[in-house]
C-alpha cells in the first residue's frame, strides 16, 4: 500500500471525529474563563439582586453556595436557555450522573427527560435536597389523581404521607413503579408476614409469598385492611376455598378448576349466556378464561375489571385505540374508554360483539336524530359500490375514528360522497 | 483500484445479494372476480371462510349459516350448493382433506364437523384421549398431507395434533409470550405455524417439533391485528391482517416480503377479511367477511 493511501487511512478518522470531541468539550469546567477573583460568582449578584435572597435559605446547591455561578451557566454566550452552559437534560447529569441506577426497572420520565426542575431549586431552597415543595405535596403536583383518591378515603396507609418510603424518587432497580423492592418484600420491611395473626387474617394461605397489591391498595382505600375498593365476594367472606384448594393442602394456592369453568361455579347463567351467543370474546374461552380481564380479588374498577376499559381493552386492540387517538373526530365511548356501551365484552350474536344485531340501532340508541335525517340508510338501501351491502352507519364513517374529520375514512366529505355519487365528480 | 480493493468488493457484492434478491421478490394481488351469492340469487353474508381443492370451493356463509360449495369448469363457477347443517349452524372455517372431504369449524360449538364431497354428514372429529381433561376450545385447525389434525385449542394453550379420526397422537404448547392466538398452519414440510393477532407475530414449530420458536419479529408495523395464516406452499405464507385490510406476505426466514390490498367497498378491497385459500392456478381467495363476499385475486409472485 502506498504512503500516501496510509496517511489518508490514518487522518481521516481523526478529521472526523474532531468536530465531536470539540463539542464533548462545551461543559464549562473551572477555569476555562480564567475570571479574575470573585468574578466566577460574586460579581453576578450585582445584577441578579433577587439572589442573595433567595440563597439564603436553608438548602443551597453547592455551587451557588461556593459561588461558582459558572459551574452552570456560560457568562457570556449559550445555546440554552437562561445561559446554561448545557442543554437542560444534560447540565445536572456533568454532576448528578448517577441519577437512573445500572439496570434500573423503573425509571421517572422527569429524570429521563432531564426536567430535575420539576422538582428541584437549582439554586435553593427551604426543603431539603432543594425540593420545591416537601413531602407528598411536591409528587401531588404531577399525580393528581392519587392526591384525589387520598382525600375522600376511609382508610389510609399510613406511609403515604411519605412516597420516599415505597418509592425510589429517581430510578429503581428494585421494582417496578420505582419501588425500591416489589411486594410482597417491600411490604414485608414494615408488616410481619410471619406471625399468626397475619395467617390468621389470610385464612391460613401462604400469601406471604404473593404480591400484595393483588388485593390491598397500597395508597389507601375504602375498605377495611385496605382491600381495594372492589372485593369479590368470595374474598370479603374469607372464602378462599372456594376457588383455592384448602389452605392445609400440597398446593393450597392451586385453582380448584381452570379458566371459565372456574367461574362458572357461581357464574353459570353468565357462562351459559356466553357459550350460547353465535360470537365469543375468544380470550373468555382462553386457559386463563375471565382472570384475562378480571382480577379475581379485588379491583380499583367496577365488575373486578383489571383497570379501565381502554387499558384492559387496549391491552389486546391497541390497534383500535391507536386509531381513535389519532383521529380528530372523536367518539366519545371509545375516548372514555366505554367499550360496553357498543360492545358485549364477552360474546354476542351479533357482528363485532355489538349489543344490537343493527349497526342502525346500535348507533341510534345516542344518536337519535339519525332515525329522522339521515342519508337514506337501511335495508332499502344498497350500497353503490358493493351490491352486497345495505346502507348503514359503517357505509360512511368508522365508528373508532380514522384520520380524517367526522370519522369518514377519506380527506374530504366530497371524496366520500363521489365513492357512490360519481357523476358529481369534477 | 489495487488488486486488495477488489476481493472486499466481490464479499461485498456476495454479501449483500441474497438480501437484494429477498427484498425485491415480487408479491402481488390482482382483483380477478368475486363469487357474491349461491346459484338462486341469495346473497353472502359475513363469510368467514374459504377452501380450494381440485377445482372446487367450499365457503363459509357465516352469517347466513350455510356452506356453499362451487365448482369451476372451464374457468367459470357452477350455481353453488348449498349445504345447511345444524351441527355448524355458524360455520367460520373450512378445509378440505386429501380425500376430499369438507372439515368444517362451527364457531358456535367449536367443534369440527366431517362431509363429503357432496355435503352430505360423516360426523364430529371427536379428539379421544387429549391429555388435560374434556373441554377443548378450538379456536382454529389444519390438516397436513396425511389428513392428521392440527387443533388450536385455547383453553389448553396447546396445538393438539390427532390423526384423521381424532385420536391423539401429540401437543405442543403455545408458546408463552404470545398473546392471542387466532390461527394454526402448516407447510407442505410438516412445519407448525401459529399466529399471535396481538403481537402479529408468527412462531413455528419444525416438524416433530415439541415447542414454537418465534419465526418473525413483531410484524405490527405490516399488520395491525392479523387473524388468518395460510401457507403458500413454497415456503412463505400470507397473514391475513382483519383489522388493517391487507394481505402480508412472509418469507421462510420470517421476514417481510411485501403487503398487498387495502380497506375499501368496491371490488378488490377488503373489509375486514378472514380465511384465505390458494388454488393450483396461483390463485388467493379471500373470504371478505365485511363486505359479504369472495374475492379472487390472481397471484403473482
Amino acid at each position: 500500500m502506498n504512503l500516501r493511501l496510509k496517511i489518508i487511512r490514518r487522518v481521516l478518522p481523526v478529521l472526523l471525529l474532531l468536530p465531536l470531541t470539540a463539542y464533548g468539550a462545551s461543559a464549562p469546567k473551572k477555569g476555562d474563563f480564567k475570571l479574575l477573583p470573585g468574578a466566577s460568582g460574586k460579581i453576578c449578584l450585582g445584577c441578579h439582586v433577587d439572589l442573595p435572597d433567595k440563597i439564603a435559605k436553608k438548602f443551597v446547591h453547592t455551587p451557588v453556595k461556593s459561588g461558582d455561578c459558572a459551574g452552570c451557566h456560560n457568562p457570556h454566550t449559550s445555546d440554552h436557555g437562561k445561559l446554561l452552559a448545557a442543554a437542560k437534560g444534560e447540565i445536572c447529569s456533568l454532576c448528578h450522573s448517577s441519577m437512573i441506577v445500572k439496570d434500573a426497572r423503573s425509571t421517572h420520565k422527569v429524570v429521563v427527560d432531564g426536567s430535575c426542575a420539576l422538582c428541584h431549586d437549582a439554586h435553593a431552597s427551604d426543603n431539603k435536597n432543594n425540593l420545591l415543595r416537601s413531602g407528598k405535596e411536591l409528587c401531588f403536583g404531577c399525580h393528581q389523581s392519587v392526591a384525589d383518591a387520598l382525600k375522600s378515603q376511609k382508610f389510609p396507609h399510613k406511609p403515604v404521607a411519605d412516597c420516599t418510603a415505597c418509592h425510589n424518587p429517581h430510578s429503581s432497580k428494585g421494582g417496578d413503579f420505582l419501588l425500591s423492592a416489589d411486594p410482597p418484600a417491600l411490604c414485608s420491611k414494615c408488616h410481619d408476614t410471619a406471625g399468626k395473626k397475619f395467617s390468621a387474617v389470610h385464612m391460613g394461605y401462604p400469601v406471604a409469598q404473593v404480591s400484595c397489591v393483588k388485593c390491598h391498595d397500597p395508597h389507601g382505600s375504602n375498605r377495611k385492611a385496605i382491600l381495594y375498593d372492589e372485593v369479590h365476594s368470595p374474598v370479603a367472606k374469607k372464602m378462599c376455598n372456594q376457588c383455592h384448594e384448602e389452605a392445609t393442602s400440597a398446593t393450597p394456592l392451586a385453582l380448584k378448576r381452570k379458566g371459565f369453568e372456574l367461574c362458572r361455579g357461581c357464574h353459570n347463567e353468565l357462562v351459559n349466556k356466553i357459550f350460547i351467543a353465535e360470537r365469543i370474546h375468544w380470550p373468555v374461552a382462553g386457559g386463563n378464561g375471565c382472570l384475562d380481564c378480571h382480577d379475581p380479588h379485588a379491583s380499583r374498577a367496577s365488575k373486578l375489571i383489571k383497570g379501565s376499559m381502554l387499558k384492559v381493552c387496549g391491552s389486546c386492540h391497541s390497534d383500535t385505540i391507536k386509531r381513535q387517538e389519532r383521529s380528530p373526530a372523536k367518539h366519545q365511548p371509545v375516548q372514555k374508554g366505554e367499550c360496553a356501551a357498543c360492545h358485549n365484552p364477552h360474546a354476542s350474536s351479533n357482528p363485532f360483539l355489538l349489543k344490537e344485531p343493527s349497526v342502525i340501532a346500535m348507533c341510534g340508541t345516542c344518536h337519535e336524530w339519525m332515525k329522522h335525517s339521515t342519508h337514506p340508510i337501511g335495508d332499502k338501501y344498497n350500497d353503490m359500490r358493493n351490491s352486497n351491502l345495505k346502507m348503514d352507519c359503517l357505509s360512511c364513517h368508522r365508528s373508532h375514528g380514522t384520520e380524517f374529520a367526522k370519522m369518514i375514512p377519506f380527506p374530504t366529505v366530497t371524496n366520500l360522497c363521489v365513492q357512490c355519487h360519481e357523476q358529481l365528480r369534477r | 483500484m489495487t488488486k486488495k480493493m477488489v476481493l472486499p468488493m466481490i464479499l461485498a457484492v456476495l454479501f449483500f445479494w441474497p438480501h437484494v434478491g429477498q427484498g425485491a421478490e415480487s408479491f402481488r394481488l390482482t382483483y380477478d372476480r368475486a363469487i357474491q351469492a349461491d346459484g338462486k340469487g341469495v346473497k353472502l353474508l359475513h363469510p368467514e371462510g374459504v377452501a380450494y381443492r381440485d377445482k372446487t370451493f367450499v365457503v363459509a356463509d357465516t352469517g347466513n349459516g350455510r356452506l356453499l360449495r362451487f365448482v369451476l369448469t372451464r374457468g367459470e363457477l357452477d350455481g353453488g350448493l348449498v349445504i345447511v347443517i345444524p351441527q355448524a349452524a355458524r360455520p367460520m372455517q373450512v378445509h378440505f382433506s386429501s380425500k376430499g372431504e369438507i372439515l368444517v369449524l362451527d364457531g358456535q360449538s367449536r367443534r369440527i364437523v366431517r362431509l363429503d364431497a357432496e355435503g352430505k354428514v360423516l360426523g364430529m372429529v371427536q379428539p379421544q384421549g387429549v391429555p388435560g381433561g374434556s373441554t377443548l376450545m378450538v379456536r382454529a385447525f389444519a390438516l397436513d398431507a396425511e389428513d392428521n389434525l392440527y387443533l388450536l385449542d385455547l383453553f389448553g394453550k396447546r396445538v393438539i395434533v390427532t390423526n384423521p379420526v381424532g385420536a391423539f397422537q401429540r401437543e405442543i404448547p403455545l408458546p408463552k409470550q404470545g398473546k392471542a392466538f387466532a390461527d394454526v398452519a402448516l407447510d407442505p414440510k410438516g412445519t407448525v405455524f401459529v399466529l399471535d393477532s396481538v403481537n402479529a407475530a408468527v412462531h413455528a414449530a419444525a416438524r416433530g417439533a415439541k415447542t414454537f420458536s418465534p419465526l418473525t419479529n413483531d410484524l405490527r408495523q405490516y399488520a395491525t391485528f392479523p387473524t388468518n395464516l395460510t401457507s403458500d406452499g413454497r415456503g412463505g405464507l400470507l397473514v391475513v391482517d382483519r383489522n388493517g385490510a391487507g394481505i402480508v406476505k412472509i418469507g421462510q426466514d420470517g421476514y417481510y416480503r411485501g403487503r398487498q390490498l387495502e380497506m375499501g367497498w368496491k371490488a378488490g378491497l377488503l373489509y375486514y377479511p378472514c380465511q384465505l385459500c390458494l388454488t393450483d392456478n396461483d390463485e388467493a381467495v379471500i373470504a371478505d367477511r365485511d363486505n359479504n363476499r369472495v374475492q379472487i385475486y390472481r397471484m403473482a409472485r
